[in-house]
């Protein structure tokens, strides 16, 4: 079995072989794993090496220690370390049986002699006087034994499936604009979806609001869409199982204002939703009604937001100050002061530990930290209109006045710091909105006031990869769903509600 | 500077003589300090005969290679002294330790380390040493191991020092000799004058040099 295989003549056909007589192990074929070795002559591991493993897989070091000495075949990458490592382990042998002579004798005239090692070697007598310094686990001495042996003596568990790994990630990294799920990779050919695979047509037109469509979301779960409007109301949208197409589930009316935002519970249970400048109102997903509503007297609310684990509301409010508040409705004392600034936007991150807040007439971002209670501010170039949080907590979406969105890393052990910056769409006098989405969270999409909804791809911000039109007013929201990579919803001042899906042609 | 300027100074004798017997004191070398005294016939300061005595003996034994029982006169001296100076304690321990590893007892040795020397082992600063002790035993002729330090005169001598420095404070009396403190405070003088004037104004001090002439 001499020579090489493959057009590039790097695949010797000996290794291949045994690569593959591994793989057949691990599927569990022993069978024909021997037989692919006797047919071809080729063994996945040299006999005299085997031996040597097998003893020392029964700890039987004497034997190896011989085996070494005589053994002709036996090549090792350097002899006086092979023996220092298992005289270490008789070592260790006779340290705990008590042997106190037998230990000495072995440490002093047959291990330091060897003159290698000198640093393991001086920590060794301290294990007569410490007893529990620590055992080594016996993998790791295997491991050691094993690294003995030239590199290519012996091969590593699973080395086939290992590179073909290598290769279909490679693939994934060298697919620009990758939005395909995992399950999308094969063996059998190359992948490169380019922008084949990010929604791009208009599946679903859905009609409900009797005015513009300011802000939309779907559940965690992506089964459903919520979605508000200046129409003073807010409609919960449900997937229909088979055909894939949305339809209106509650209409959920009681607000005497517009409706800015509406916000899912973690458990996709309930909703909340933010009157302009009035009050806060919960509502059950599954019946439409009402739960309860949170306000203050004399103090219209801005915006909302969900404590992390659902057991309690958070109400920006027009008095410059951030109310937490328990289901029931009871206050929780937040120890935020009295803002500079009139807040538009608040969130809370999913481990409960910072609360973030934009106010306009600062650039700035506020995060205070829920357990110091300290608060870092991030400056930012120009007004901020609109944030949104990654779903890792790691990263800050920022639409700013100047037409830019910024990506700001919030990682919580270093500072905050911007990491990307997108443009291309626009904005002069609404709040337009952006968010994440896509395989990883590698893409960002943007309402704009051209209509149309705009995609980034966050390595290539240079500018948008995609642009979609098709709505007859500005697009002020979008929302991708968080289950399925190809689906995007927007919301725009043409009171209606697109559903985005792969353009299959 | 200019040498002229030293013969201004006058040194009395008995000054000198002062000195020297106070060095002798400290290093309990009392039959020299009887012999200088009947000499130049100068008094010998009042000083406490026995305890010098003791530290004689005590400076023996380290030297001797007995730290144990040298840990035992001391603690006659005072029970806590050992204790308010636990490095001192430490390294007397380790003597006995490494005398018992020269004197081919290798299993007493162990012994002694798990019962009196682990302890220290819990301590980040004795780690090191206690370390390098222990490793002795890795070596057949511990004289060939990286750590002989341990095991020379010049480091018995140390710790000697050391321990006499502690037994005189510890009975109220200066721990170090107005010789040491002389040429302490020279050197320290010629390093402020040497900042101020440069180098080759007044080079560092050097006893060697000095007493080459």
């Amino acid at each position: 079995m001499e020579g090489t295989i493959g057009s590039k003549g790097l695949v010797k056909k000996t290794e291949l072989v045994r690569i593959m007589t591994d793989a057949l192990i691990s599927l569990g074929f022993n069978g024909i794993a021997t037989d692919l070795q006797n047919q071809s002559g080729v063994n996945l591991l040299d006999p005299t090496i085997r031996h040597f493993l097998d003893e020392a897989k029964r700890k039987e070091w004497n034997s190896c220690i011989k085996l070494l000495q005589e053994e002709e075949g036996l090549q090792v990458r350097d002899e006086k370390v092979a023996r220092f490592l298992l005289l270490e382990q008789i070592f260790l042998d006779f340290l705990k049986d008590d042997n106190l002579d037998d230990a000495l004798n072995t440490l002093q005239e047959e291990m330091t002699p060897l003159g290698v090692k000198r640093r393991r070697l001086e920590k060794l007598p301290s294990k007569f006087v410490f007893a529990d310094s620590g055992e080594e686990r016996f993998t790791e001495v295997t491991r050691k034994l094993q690294k003995l042996f030239p590199p290519a003596a012996i091969v590593p568990e699973g080395r086939l499936v290992r590179l073909l790994e290598e290769s279909l990630y490679h693939q994934m990294r060298d697919c620009d604009y990758h939005n395909a799920p995992d399950t999308d990779m094969s063996l059998c050919f190359d992948h490169c979806c380019w922008k084949s695979k990010i929604p791009s047509k208009t599946v679903q037109t859905l009609v409900g609001h009797t005015d513009e469509v300011w802000f939309l979301k779907f559940s965690n779960n992506g089964k459903y869409l919520a979605s508000s409007s200046k129409d003073n109301t807010a409609i919960i949208w449900e997937i229909n199982a088979e055909g894939g197409e949305f339809s209106m589930k509650h209409k959920l009316e009681g607000h005497e204002k517009p409706v800015v935002v509406v916000l899912w519970s973690p458990d996709d249970q309930q909703v909340i939703t933010c009157g302009e400048n009035e009050v806060i109102r919960r509502w059950d997903v599954g019946s439409g009604q009402c739960l309860q509503t949170y306000g203050r007297v004399d103090v219209g609310s801005i915006s909302c937001g969900w404590l992390h684990d659902g057991s309690g509301i958070i109400g920006a409010m027009a008095d410059r100050r951030i109310y937490l508040w328990n289901l029931d409705g009871t206050e929780i004392e937040h120890e935020q002061g009295q803002r500079g600034q009139k807040i538009y936007d608040v969130a809370m991150t999913s481990d409960g530990k910072w609360l973030v807040s934009v106010g306009r007439e600062q650039n700035e971002i506020s995060l205070f930290d829920r357990v110091t209670r300290g608060e870092t501010v991030i400056q930012v170039e120009g007004m901020v209109t609109s944030f949104s949080l990654s779903r890792d907590d790691k990263y800050l979406l920022v639409n700013l006045i100047t037409q830019e969105i910024h990506v700001w890393m919030i990682d919580g052990r270093r500072e905050p710091r911007r990491v990307y910056k997108f443009s291309g769409h626009k904005r002069s006098r609404f709040v337009i909105r952006s968010c994440f989405g896509g395989y990883d969270d590698n893409f960002i999409a943007s309402g704009s006031e051209d209509s149309q909804v705009y995609i980034w791809h966050t390595d290539f911000e240079k500018g948008p990869c995609c642009v979609l039109p098709g709505h007859g007013g500005a697009v002020n929201c979008v929302s991708w769903n968080p289950t399925d990579l190809h689906m995007l919803a927007s919301a725009s001042d043409d009171k209606t509600i697109r559903i985005w899906g792969l353009d299959l042609e | 500077m200019d040498p002229r300027q030293l013969e201004h100074i006058v040194v009395k004798d008995n000054d000198i003589q002062s000195i020297v017997m106070s060095y002798l004191l400290h290093n309990c070398f009392d039959e020299t300090a009887d012999s200088l005294a009947s000499t130049t016939g100068i008094n010998q300061p009042v000083i406490d005969r026995d305890n010098l005595e003791r530290r004689k003996q005590i400076m023996h034994c380290i030297l001797e290679k007995k730290a144990l029982k040298a840990v035992e006169l001391t603690e006659q001296l005072g029970q806590e002294l050992l204790e308010k100076n636990k490095d001192l304690h430490f390294d007397l321990l380790c003597l006995h330790f490494v005398e018992l590893i020269c004197d081919g007892k290798s299993k007493e040795a162990l012994e002694f380390a798990k019962t009196s020397l682990a302890p220290f082992g819990m301590v980040q600063k004795y780690v090191g040493k206690l370390e390098d002790a222990i490793a002795l035993l890795a070596y057949e002729d511990p004289e060939k191991s990286p750590m002989f330090y341990l095991l020379s005169s010049e480091y018995r001598q140390q710790v000697a020092d050391n321990l006499n420095r502690t037994l005189l404070e510890h009975a109220s009396q200066p721990s170090y000799t107005p010789m040491e403190r002389l040429l302490q405070q020279v050197t320290v003088a010629r390093q402020y004058l040497t900042e101020e004037n440069g180098k080759d104004a007044f080079p560092p001090f050097s006893l060697k040099d000095y007493v080459k002439g």
